[in-house]
């Protein structure tokens, strides 16, 4: 029930709010924050009362929705569910409360849809029925559409279309791989389902499984983003508005490295197997590319857009490792860089707003003006090159650590990609921050108010908190993370000895 | 079941309609609201009959069809829910079109009237279990159609849209009759039963039969290439008129051709599915290519349809799929069950997405007169918000995007395809599969064109102030909506409302 509570409490703000006047905007805001806040005390209550069940979900529940159709409203949390829900739950005021400055006209719109989008994200993480997580999935593009559609950038109609027909390609070959799997499983099984523990039972030939896991792949590595199909996020994340981008990187990027997790993994190990190196080869390249055409852009945003790709490459090397640390540390790595890309994009909003260009020739000396600023901008920058004693190190430390027991080549050249990390983000606050302040308006510039400050606090708190002490949030995900690797090495096995007969 | 009671909605629609014409026939200045309330009653009405006659038949034990009137009239599960979809579309139409009927060029009395006619062929052509009868069907629909098309005698467009219509429409008839006096060659009947005598002939001539009823029928949905008509006379004919013609001529069609690969499916007809198979490609690529290179609205949905029409023909190939020399019967009747059942929900959801966006076309178009390009609908979430989310819905709907009627019946139409293809594993489903997955995609680019025209494009200059929206056309279109959100999302787990409504169209077969 807490469960249900939590994943429609900023649906249910949402409708409220319809009926509130357009112009209204101290109830709006009022709502919105109330919205974001008790789903946040709801996220915090369901992460209390987490114990696993013997099947190691707690909070499940299956109840019939679509009998004819075999659909179930099925719903469960274990670790990597809660960890998402939490980050969820955290972002969502703090991007909120931001955008409150940011977003000008139409607010009750805006409002509207970032609360759907929270629910559609919640309620992703938690399916346990194939339809209703594609359900979610597909829901998730429409509140990101308008988001960036309406109040994003100049060019933000080119990147909200790329941005949905994007995803769109990802998300029908999963609905096919799914819909055959569920007719397979009406013929073996006997029952119409959509059930990822009923799919588990199935028996899939080597060849049907990396069918289906490419199917599921295809969607997956498109929201992550995975080289060579990641073009629309630099556009995304550019033309998003700072609420929208926050979003974006936060959690949406991560459904991702989720879906692999839950579904592609579990579901064909052999297959996952099978395609490993190509995916760890495809992650690398994202890593190094990454990483260099971050180092030649010019606009601030899309600097940090390039380091998401770059990063989230990372984080599929950690689950294509396929060993407990691997995968382990990739959830690790994608709450920290949902708290440390959430943050520069909050920082980036911070600046745009004050001189409305991210250009970074624009800056230079910034940090005599706003010396505030320029700490926390630091403090973040090292969380997101990985600076040991952030959060960032935890999680990548783990990932090449998993990957150096999988394939030390790959581990090589990454490690390579995150030094140029340090280069190119090192390198553009050198430019903004230090040199001579050659224009005059970055001499005058007022530093973050207290209320922004405020609002940067909570994600310094986390990025020191989970450097210094991630135990919690390891502990969180590792018996799950533990769990796949033996469902993956005894299948694999399994495999193998069929093939030696 | 007495006779009477099987002809019921037919004998209610025409006497409605007849009502209509003597009452209200005489010119006056201004419009008459009376029609249209009359129109929709009568389409109500014969929708309960309908369903009273579903209702005695289904309280029989063990029946689950009856026939009479000398063989010409079938009453079963799937006829009753297509013809249900068809019944409901006639009264949508004559409600959204009460508006567009004050106009001076359309105020005229008969429009009521033909549709009604029109709404009776589609209740024979539905519930009919013969050839002759279908034929009839199809001919008193076609005609009413005609007609409608033409419906604006002042405006050119119209005119030559309801006349290239009159002469493929004749055509295709041509061809579905002279297949039918074939199939009477062979077998010496004109009930499906005499199509599977005279398919398990295997004769020349009953192949040339079935070959020319499924180019008859290709006329009729507009599956390509016999699709050059559609997007002529879906532009030119009046928009209410388009919205009725793209639905309910759609859900009839496909009943009735899928009754005639019922009765093959089987019998060594499967042949025919190779030709059936290719239509169906051609028809996906050739509709939702052609749509993303349409300027105008209108035209746009037209090849839309026609990309649904190919979807649709999925249904029917996995019917004629079915092997009676399989070991597990069960299997093969669950393809035959599914794709019913997906193809008779998609056409429901589809019925009522197209006549929502038609709707509000309709109302822009009467309210601004001026064309429907795409000029005409930039910015309209600030000019008419009702209308904009109207429009918004019935995209994403067609779209096949949650939480919408549209993507749960793309979902179980896919299903069904992908269910048989896992059983088979013939790679004709993974193709038809492969090509509808893609063409897809391609539609998404047409529908989000419309949706990102409206939503963020905002207008230039001012805009006028705009005649007042009728309170009924609101409520209408706001239960179009909830209609499509319902059909396609609400949970059962919420009120255990919509699996009623699904089991209401359940074919049963």
């Amino acid at each position: 029930m807490m469960l249900h509570i939590a994943t429609y409490l900023p649906a249910f703000f949402a409708l409220l709010l319809l009926g509130v006047r357009k112009d209204n905007r101290g109830v709006v805001t009022a709502i919105g924050v109330v919205a974001t806040l008790s789903t946040l005390a709801a996220t915090v209550a369901l992460a209390l009362g987490f114990e696993r069940g013997a099947d190691g979900y707690a909070y499940a529940s299956t109840s019939t929705w679509l009998p004819t159709l075999g659909a179930r409203y099925a719903v469960a949390v274990d670790g990597i569910s809660l960890a998402l829900l939490l980050l969820i739950g955290c972002l969502a005021p703090l991007t909120y409360l931001a955008s409150t400055s940011s977003i000008e006209d139409r607010f009750r719109d805006f409002t509207f849809w970032f609360l759907l989008l929270q629910t559609f994200m919640m309620g992703a993480v938690t399916a346990r029925d194939l339809f209703l997580f594609f359900l979610w999935w597909e829901l998730l593009l429409l509140p990101m559409l308008f988001l960036i559609g309406r109040w994003g950038g100049k060019n933000r109609h080119y990147a909200a279309l790329k941005f949905f027909i994007y995803t769109m390609v990802g998300s029908l070959p999963m609905l096919a791989a799914l819909l055959w799997l569920h007719g397979k499983a009406r013929t073996d099984l006997g029952t119409a389902t959509f059930l990822v523990s009923d799919f588990l039972k199935l028996d899939l030939t080597v060849e049907q499984q990396v069918w289906c896991f490419l199917g599921f792949a295809a969607s997956f590595a498109i929201k992550v983003p995975l080289f060579p199909v990641h073009s629309w996020l630099p556009d995304a994340h550019t033309e998003a508005p700072t609420p929208g981008s926050i979003a974006l990187a936060g959690v949406l990027l991560k459904l991702g490295g989720y879906g692999f997790l839950v579904f592609a993994l579990p579901l064909f190990p052999v297959a996952a197997k099978l395609c490993a190196p190509t995916l760890l080869t495809l992650s690398v390249i994202g890593v190094i590319y990454g990483a260099l055409v971050a180092m030649v852009q010019k606009d601030l945003k899309r600097l940090v857009a390039f380091s998401s790709v770059s990063h989230m490459g990372i984080v599929t090397m950690g689950l294509f490792a396929l060993n407990e640390t691997g995968m382990t540390g990739s959830i690790v790595q994608m709450v920290a860089h949902g708290v440390s890309t959430g943050a520069l994009f909050l920082l980036v909003g911070y600046l745009y707003e004050r001189r409305h260009t991210r250009l970074l020739e624009k800056f230079g000396g910034v940090a005599k003006a706003m010396p505030v600023f320029a700490t926390i901008f630091l403090a973040v920058a090292f969380s997101s090159i990985a600076l040991p004693g952030t959060n960032g190190f935890i999680g990548e430390f783990m990932i090449l650590l998993g990957t150096w027991q999988a394939s030390p080549w790959h581990t090589v050249f990454a490690v390579t990609g995150a030094i140029l990390g340090a280069w190119y983000l090192l390198g553009a606050v050198k430019q903004v921050f230090f040199g001579e302040a050659h224009l005059a308006e970055n001499r005058v510039l007022e530093d973050v108010t207290r209320r922004e400050i405020l609002l940067a606090a909570p994600f310094l708190v986390a990025i020191i908190w989970f450097g210094v002490y991630p135990k919690p949030l390891i502990d969180l995900v590792k018996p799950e993370c533990a769990r796949l690797e033996a469902h993956v090495a005894k299948a694999v096995s399994a495999h193998a000895a069929t093939k030696g007969d | 079941m007495s006779d009477l009671s099987l002809a019921m909605p037919v004998i209610l629609l025409t006497t409605g309609a007849i009502a209509v014409l003597l009452l209200f026939s005489k010119k006056r200045e201004g419009a008459n609201p009376y029609p249209p309330a009359v129109g929709a009653a009568t389409a109500a009405a014969a929708l309960v009959s309908l369903q009273i006659t579903l209702g005695k038949l289904t309280s029989a034990a063990g029946a689950t069809s009856s026939t009479g009137l000398g063989g010409f009239v079938t009453i079963d599960r799937f006829g009753v829910a297509a013809a249900t979809i068809c019944l409901v579309a006639t009264l949508l139409t004559a409600l959204l079109a009460t508006d567009w009927l004050k106009k001076a060029d359309a105020n005229h009395p008969e429009f009521i009237p033909v549709l009604l006619i029109a709404a009776a062929g589609m209740v024979v052509m539905t519930t009919t279990g013969n050839l002759v009868g279908m034929f009839l069907g199809i001919e008193i629909m076609s005609v009413s159609l005609y007609i409608l098309s033409a419906f604006r005698r002042g405006n050119l467009r119209s005119i030559e849209s309801g006349l290239k219509y009159f002469l493929a429409g004749a055509f295709a008839s041509g061809l579905f009759l002279m297949g039918i006096a074939l199939n009477y060659g062979v077998s010496g009947g004109f009930d499906m039963a005499s199509l599977a005598t005279a398919s398990a002939s295997g004769t020349m001539v009953s192949k040339v039969a079935l070959i020319l009823l499924l180019c008859g029928f290709a006329f009729k949905l507009s599956l390509a290439p016999f699709h050059q008509w559609a997007a002529d006379v879906y532009e030119g004919a009046p928009t209410p008129v388009t919205g009725f013609m793209s639905t309910a001529v759609k859900v009839a069609g496909f009943t009735a051709f899928t009754r005639i690969v019922l009765a093959l499916s089987g019998t060594g007809g499967s042949w025919l599915s190779g030709a059936m198979v290719w239509l169906a490609l051609l028809t996906m690529i050739v509709g939702n290519l052609g749509a993303l290179a349409q300027t105008s609205v209108k035209r746009m949905l037209a090849y839309s349809s026609i990309g649904h029409a190919g979807y649709l023909m999925m249904a029917p190939i996995v019917v004629l799929s079915y092997n009676a020399a399989s070991p597990n019967l069960g299997v093969e009747s669950r393809a035959i069950f599914l794709s019913t059942d997906a193809m008779i929900f998609y056409l429901a959801a589809y019925a009522l997405t197209n006549l929502l966006a038609f709707g509000s076309l309709a109302f822009i178009e009467s309210r601004e007169g001026k064309g429907l390009d795409m000029d005409a609908i930039g910015g309209l979430r600030w000019r008419h918000p009702v209308a904009a989310v109207g429009l918004l819905i019935a995209m994403l709907s067609l779209a096949g995007v949650p939480p919408t009627a549209g993507f749960l019946g793309k979902f179980r139409l896919f299903g069904a395809v992908l269910d048989r293809a896992s059983v088979t594993g013939e790679t004709a489903f993974y193709a038809l599969i492969a090509v509808a997955v893609l063409t897809s995609l391609v539609s998404l680019g047409y529908y989000l064109r419309v949706i990102m025209r409206m939503t963020m494009h905002e207008p230039e200059g001012e805009t006028p102030a705009l005649p007042p929206f009728s309170p009924a056309w609101r409520v209408l279109i706001a239960v179009l909506v909830v209609a499509i959100i319902v059909l396609g999302f609400a949970p059962s787990f919420l009120g255990g409302g919509v699996e009623g409504v699904m089991s209401f169209l359940r074919t049963g077969i």
